[in-house]
């Protein structure tokens, strides 16, 4: 029956990581896994904002998630990561890798301007802590035999041209090849690799009029004439990390309310130093 | 903190669907998975083949047993009037839908040089043609913009991806696709969504060969190592015609076991 399949409660109950989980989109799909039934790890680099997010959850959910204040940019702390959660839940079924930062170091500079170390920053945040945190997932789903799912967050920016993150757009672009590569080694394993590419999307209700008329302006551009929220990729990860979408590995999902599919120009993103 | 006002993604309690197409197992899996998720579900044959039409007349009884409502129409898909006409009775009958899955699947496996001018015209008017009338008399029906509408077009990665014999058959998927774009954008703010599920090779693909892997050079270029069946589709049919897909529009979906991302 499709509602079971759905449903990640097991026997035995899945254990998913989420990193970036603190907060915005990570935030979302890890309730949303926790709400289907499985045991949860966030992790990222603010402690308070894990607390803050693993009471939510809790209360929610009924249970609570495990915290992993960590930075993913270090391969030591990826590997511990995996480590943890083992330790603490006893297995480990799925890893959503969605730490990233959009506005990383070096957003909006032009080639000529952007040093190493931004440019190196970008990579190692987006593109390697997904290659981190795989490769130590990896090693553990082939030890216990049962399969595994990993979904990583891309973004509609490795797409289509984006001049206000080169460095970002550049790892986005690597960690969707990355998710249809790895999903080709894997797929004797019994393990699925696919991707989520969100468009624009808004981390958190907009409190204020000002961010209502902001969150308005940009969203009128694309043909459902609102940009997305949050939440909305909660069911998409459930149906991502569950056996609902058993036969589909090395696949992108794009949820950006048609933006792809039509164009969302004038954004609102103009190139530094151009105006629309 | 303000928090976000969430919608159940695989709840479709209260929904009206109309599934159209019953000529592959995909139609009778996706109206049983609507029903299970809470939805009426109506269903039409693509066409007057008297097994489609026989097809679609078990599905509406199997729903019923689910204890949602249905009901069952023999449509030819290739007459727009009979769409619209059909679609207007059983707006009357059933309530008007606010799901359309499109599953119009007529088989044309053949040397391009060998289709006849009918073989052809036929696979174009229940694939792609079928796909439009379906769609315009869905929105032509479509009073209170308040109710999210969804677009479902099942298509294949035969569309998508060039195959010898199938050159008739992909003209007509590629051209849902173009049609689900469209569609995607021009309704947008009206609420609604448009989306393709693009199935791989199936248990029923024409051409397939054989299951022993040993035998079948083409399972062996399927990274799963296996062909998709109908209960592969649904689910992903359930969360696209959600209240929480509203986000999901103008993409396809691939359910193929990874073999459209392969080399």
């Amino acid at each position: 029956m499709v509602l079971e399949k759905l449903r990640l409660d097991g026997p035995p109950r899945r254990v998913a990581i989420v990193t970036g989980g603190g907060r915005g989109l990570g935030r979302e799909m890890a309730l949303a896994l926790s709400e289907a039934g499985a045991d949860v790890c966030i992790a990222s680099r603010t402690q308070s904002q894990l607390d803050a997010t693993a009471d939510f959850i809790a209360e929610r959910s009924g249970r609570r998630p495990l915290t992993v204040s960590m930075d993913v940019r270090e391969r030591e702390q990826c590997d511990a990561l995996i480590e943890q959660t083992v330790t603490h839940f006893g297995r480990l079924d799925i890893l959503m890798n969605n730490a990233g930062i959009g506005d990383a170091r070096g957003g909006g500079t032009q080639v000529d301007q952007l040093s190493d170390d931004d440019w190196a920053d970008a990579i190692a945040v987006n593109l390697n802590s997904a290659f981190y945190c795989s490769r130590a997932a990896v090693r553990v789903f082939r030890k216990q035999d049962q399969g595994g799912v990993i979904v990583n967050v891309a973004s509609g920016t490795a797409m289509r041209m984006y001049p206000m993150g080169l460095g970002y757009a550049s790892a986005k672009g690597a960690v969707m090849s990355m998710t249809r590569s790895l999903a080709a080694q894997v797929v004797g394993d019994g393990i699925r690799v696919n991707g989520i590419v969100p468009g624009f999307i808004l981390q958190s209700p907009p409190e204020t009029e000002e961010q209502r008329e902001q969150a308005a302006q940009r969203g009128r551009f694309n043909s459902t004439g609102r940009l997305g929220e949050a939440w909305e990729l909660g069911p998409l990860a459930v149906f991502l990390c569950s056996d609902a979408s058993a036969y589909i590995t090395g696949e992108h999902f794009v949820i950006d309310g048609g933006g792809m599919a039509g164009g969302i120009a004038p954004t609102g993103w103009p190139a530094p130093g151009v105006t629309v | 903190m303000k928090d976000w006002e969430r919608k159940p993604g695989f709840d479709l309690s209260g929904k009206k669907a109309l599934v159209v197409g019953f000529g592959n197992p995909v139609g009778e899996a996706v109206a049983l998975a609507l029903a299970e998720a809470g939805a009426d579900v109506a269903a039409a044959s693509a066409t007057l083949d008297g097994e489609e039409v026989m097809a679609a007349k078990r599905v509406a009884k199997r729903v019923t047993q689910l204890g949602r409502t249905s009901m069952s129409q023999g449509w030819d898909v290739t007459l727009p009037t009979n769409v619209q006409v059909g679609l207007r009775q059983l707006v009357k009958e059933f309530g008007t839908p606010s799901i359309l899955v499109f599953n119009g699947d007529a088989e044309l496996w053949k040397p391009a040089t060998k289709i006849t001018d009918s073989e052809f015209a036929n696979v174009q008017q229940v694939n792609q043609s079928g796909a439009y009338y379906a769609a315009r008399s869905f929105l032509r029906e479509r009073k209170d913009t308040e109710v999210p509408g969804r677009l479902i077009f099942v298509t294949s990665i035969l569309g998508e991806r060039g195959v010898g014999w199938n050159t008739g058959y992909a003209v007509t998927k590629s051209g849902a696709l173009g049609l689900m774009l469209g569609l995607s954008q021009e309704f947008g703010q009206q609420n609604v969504t448009a989306n393709a599920i693009s199935t791989g090779w199936m248990e029923w693909t024409p051409g397939r060969g054989p299951d022993d892997i040993g035998e079948n050079r083409l399972m062996r270029f399927i990274p799963m190592r296996r062909f998709g069946k109908a209960e592969d589709v649904a689910p992903l049919a359930v969360l696209l015609a959600s209240d929480a897909a509203g986000y999901l529009n103008g993409q396809v979906f691939h359910v193929d076991g990874g073999v459209s991302q392969h080399l």
